[in-house]
């Protein structure tokens, strides 16, 4: 639902169009243009938009970068980046999108940088009509955040919020602080300059389709609410299992935040929210965010001992994947050799509601695990009296809802079924549902939902602050206690599940992790 | 071009289906069999005899550790295997490749249930390892576990050459099948195997123990009614004759009856004595000792060692001393499936009748395996007693 409430919702000609809602032209300033993100996600995202003629009829593509490129030098950038990226039918595209793309050199420190900017979004509104209307797409550091976001305000280059006026908003990058306090104070500096509804705090996970599936097959399906309480449910786990370690020299950065920084603060909490939330009173951005914020108010706050025992600390040591050897994570490019740094966490706890009281919610994630994996597993009480021969295979016996987030994108559901010929034993099988085979086009990239939510000024899949800060509020007490205790982290082999005292954490359950 | 691409593309996956191993770098497995059984799926000419339709089962994972075994003995009966439980097959070969690297080699296991059926077919994967690359090797298998499915190792040969990968494996199994040599494994080798303490082989067994499924139905039947069942504590005596690839030391498989008939009976193992594939032992009961013996003879030809012969002699009944000792006997008639089963007394002395009861070769030994409950009290029981009686 757009927020400008105006442009092509109001069109009588987009009266039954298949595209109903078309974003207002604007101008994408990618900060950052040259890295990583840019190249891997949000290029190649910004050119499937353009393929698939969802971009606004009039938009540009600036990037801002600290190098001394013109708008030539910087399309021939992203031409080599976006033939890598085989995206179909690029080759008949990119003539018109590159006519689309801009270039401002500077730092983010400079305010001249900011001037050079403002001159070229001046241009691309004259030239190329973009009205005004400014995406900033901060694929920095978040260290930068602040600074670019001043000098936006400085440079007159972001302004009020108002409706039928030009937009500007900003979308930054997860992680927003690296504990409360720092999110706080983040977020008090960006509040000098812009407001709520001007920020976008981005979580790529909520952009994917298999995330915004769970919305859809708790809330459009009458058969599952009934038993998605603590009366039918015995636990759920929900897990994002990494293959890679530390691709690109990424271990200096990583060194400093950990996994329950890089995943669980943000992707697993999101997940947790969609999985626990109530049903919202319709699917607007704050009705849908006010009942996760509700989720994230209901975690525990723990003190040091509780944390210790429903907490796991792994870190990775040298091991083999896919028949390579591999090494420690100590061993990595850019980490310290006694980091006690988390590569894999894995947490238990419970959520205080009427809908989940006792029940036991098992988040792991890790590093260097055997493979990747991301699924949120649904597993039900078993039967009050079992008159069949139980299953022994020590696979639990009990059904089980499996969500798929990647790869194998889909849904499964586990059930006992009579062995053929046997009197009466069961083995389990399954009821399996993929996106590779029940629809004729493949999901849209995770990037793509949310670059285009942006434009349309639909915040429903982004994160608003007190999202943020209720996770942090559960995730602080957590690193506290480690820093506290410093303890050392469980080592385990890389290629193998996690560390022997995760399987502890919910034997005390009478439970076992899921094999991936 | 289309048709050319979908002409080669129809080709490998024929090679895939008719069971030829395709070499895949080991990192892009699941991709290339996603790749191969999509052409496989959609062949349009259904279910005939000529083009039958293709359907992909998996009811677990196999994961087989063939590293200094007679890798043909494996791959034999796994055609079987494959034809009865369905499932995914990992099996891990030692090769003599220098450096350190896997490689990787995939097909499927087809069979027909009935003409006009679907082909039935699962994967097999191939993964092998030289000399120093073997620790890689677990590793390896673990991405290519499909979840959901229990995880079932079955380790052909004596496990301590490879210790770390066998016990790496068989940590994560949720069952163990051990496939040793019988009788040539050392008794050590076997303790090592079956050390029911470890995660895994808690729930392991010897593949020898499925050679006795039909010979314990057989000699529970004797005791079936009341009357003969009070009989259990009058065994006097228990003779087990096994032949044998070689004699070299008594058979498991005629040490597993013994074993099982102290387990439930409630026997302790008093004195034993081998020479060669002979084993003398004694055991106390309820009532007085009880004598087994357990002969091994080397016949040429055969895979697996065979019971050829079982029978019990029982002590007169004392409160009926006058109706005199009892025995019964259970005899293979060799080269056929029928066993004769003779029961005399003077009380209850029966013609010889025949019995249908199939011998099981490895590949059916496996299949029962993998097919039985998890849960065995009975094999746990003899566990102890067996481990005894071999030495270990």
């Amino acid at each position: 639902m757009s927020q400008t409430g105006g442009g092509a919702e109001g069109n009588p000609l987009r009266a039954f169009l298949p595209r109903t809602v078309a974003p207002e032209p604007c101008a994408v300033v990618l900060f950052g243009a040259t890295g990583d993100l840019t190249h891997r996600k949000l290029a190649p995202a910004l050119m499937r938009l353009a393929v698939e003629g969802q971009m606004p009829s009039e938009y540009a593509v600036v990037g801002f970068a600290r190098r001394d490129w013109d708008d030539a030098r910087f399309r021939d950038e992203l031409r080599g980046t976006l033939q890598d990226a085989k995206i179909p039918d690029y080759e008949q595209t990119w003539p018109t999108f590159a006519e689309h793309v801009l270039f401002s050199p500077g730092t983010f420190d400079d305010p001249a940088a900011y001037a050079t900017l403002k001159e070229t979004l001046e241009r691309a509104d004259r030239t190329l009509g973009t009205r005004g209307n400014r995406l900033y797409y901060l694929a920095v550091a978040p260290d930068f955040f602040p600074t670019i976001v001043e000098h936006l305000g400085q440079a007159g280059l972001i302004y009020p919020h108002h409706q039928d006026a030009p937009w500007s908003r900003v979308v930054v990058e997860k992680p927003f602080g690296h504990d409360l306090a720092s999110a706080h104070a983040l977020n008090r500096e960006l509040s000098r300059v812009l407001g709520e509804a001007q920020t976008y705090r981005i979580d790529h996970y909520l952009g994917k389709e298999t995330v915004q599936n769970i919305l859809a097959l708790r809330f459009a399906n009458a058969i599952f609410e009934p038993i998605w309480n603590r009366r039918h449910v015995d636990g759920v786990q929900i897990t994002v299992a990494e293959e890679v370690g530390m691709p690109g020299g990424r271990g200096a950065y990583y060194d400093t935040a950990g996994a329950i920084r890089d995943m669980v603060q943000n992707h697993m909490m999101q997940l947790l929210c969609l999985v626990a939330m109530e049903p919202p009173v319709n699917l607007s951005a704050d009705a849908v965010r006010n009942e996760k914020v509700k989720v994230l108010q209901a975690l525990p706050r723990w003190d040091v001992e509780q944390v210790m025992k429903n907490v796991v600390k792994g870190q990775y040591g040298p091991g083999s994947i896919q028949g390579k050897e591999v090494p420690g994570y100590r061993q990595e490019k850019g980490v310290a050799a006694d980091s006690k740094t988390d590569t894999y966490v894995a947490i238990r706890f419970t959520l205080e509601t009427w809908r989940w009281a006792g029940v036991p919610f098992t988040l792991r994630t890790g590093k260097r695990l055997p493979k990747r994996a991301t699924e949120i597993a649904i597993q039900f009480k078993k039967p009050p009296s079992l008159h069949f021969q139980p299953d022994d295979e020590g696979m639990g016996g009990a059904n089980q809802l499996v969500l798929r987030i990647q790869p194998n994108e889909g849904a499964s559901l586990a059930f006992q079924a009579k062995v053929p010929g046997s009197r009466r034993r069961l083995q389990e099988v399954r009821m399996e549902f993929r996106y590779g085979n029940a629809f004729a086009s493949p999901p849209p990239e995770a990037y793509e939902r949310l670059l285009l939510d942006v434009m349309l000024g639909d915040p429903t899949l982004f994160t608003r602050i007190d999202e943020v800060e209720s996770a942090w509020k559960f995730i602080t007490p957590i690193l506290e206690a480690w820093e506290e205790t410093g303890i050392e982290p469980a080592i385990y082999p890389a290629g193998t599940w996690g560390p022997a005292e995760a399987d502890a954490l919910l034997a005390r359950d009478g439970m076992h992790w899921r094999r991936l | 071009m289309a048709d050319a691409t979908s002409g080669m593309a129809t080709a490998a996956s024929d090679a895939f289906l008719s069971g030829q191993g395709i070499a895949v770098p080991l990192e892009a497995v699941e991709d290339e069999l996603t790749r191969l059984w999509g052409p496989a799926a959609e062949r349009a000419d259904g279910p005939d005899l000529e083009h039958p339709a293709v359907t992909r089962i998996s009811l677990a994972n196999l994961v087989v550790g063939a590293l200094g075994e007679d890798v043909g003995r494996v791959e034999r009966a796994l055609e079987t295997v494959a034809s009865r439980y369905p499932c995914r097959v990992i099996v891990l070969r030692g090769t003599a490749d220098g450096g350190r690297s896997v490689s990787a080699e995939i097909s499927a296991q087809c069979y027909l249930p009935a003409p006009g059926q679907p082909q039935v077919c699962s994967e097999r994967i191939v993964l092998g390892a030289g000399p120093g690359a073997l620790d890689l090797l677990p590793g390896a298998v673990r991405p290519l576990l499909e979840s959901d499915l229990p995880m079932v190792l079955w380790w052909a040969g004596d496990p301590r050459p490879h210790l770390g990968v066998f016990h790496d494996l068989a940590d994560e199994a949720t069952r163990l099948i051990a496939d040793l040599a019988d009788p040539d494994a050392e008794p050590a080798a076997v303790a090592e195997a079956l050390d029911p303490s470890r995660s895994g082989c808690g729930f392991g067994r010897d593949l020898a123990w499925f050679g006795v499924h039909r010979w314990r139905e057989l000699v529970a039947q004797f005791f079936d009614v009341p009357e003969p069942r009070a009989a259990l504590g009058r065994i006097a005596s228990v003779e087990v004759r096994v032949a044998a690839p070689t004699a070299s030391r008594p058979a498991r498989v005629g040490c597993w009856i013994a074993a099982w008939l102290a387990g439930q009976v409630g026997w302790r193992g008093v004195t034993r004595a081998v020479e060669g594939g002979q084993l003398e032992a004694t055991f106390e009961g309820p009532g007085e000792p009880i004598a087994v013996r357990v002969s091994t003879e080397a016949e040429a030809g055969l895979e697996v060692a065979q019971i050829r012969h079982v029978s019990l002699a029982l002590r007169p009944n004392p409160s009926a001393p006058e109706r005199g000792a009892e025995t019964y006997g259970l005899a293979r008639l060799v080269g056929t499936p029928e066993v004769r089963v003779e029961v005399c007394s003077e009380v209850r002395c029966s013609l010889a009748r025949l019995i249908h009861a199939r011998e099981f070769d490895v590949a059916r030994r496996v299949a029962a395996a993998l097919e039985s409950r998890r849960s065995d009290p009975p094999y746990f029981a003899a566990l102890p007693h067996l481990l005894w009686l071999i030495g270990a």
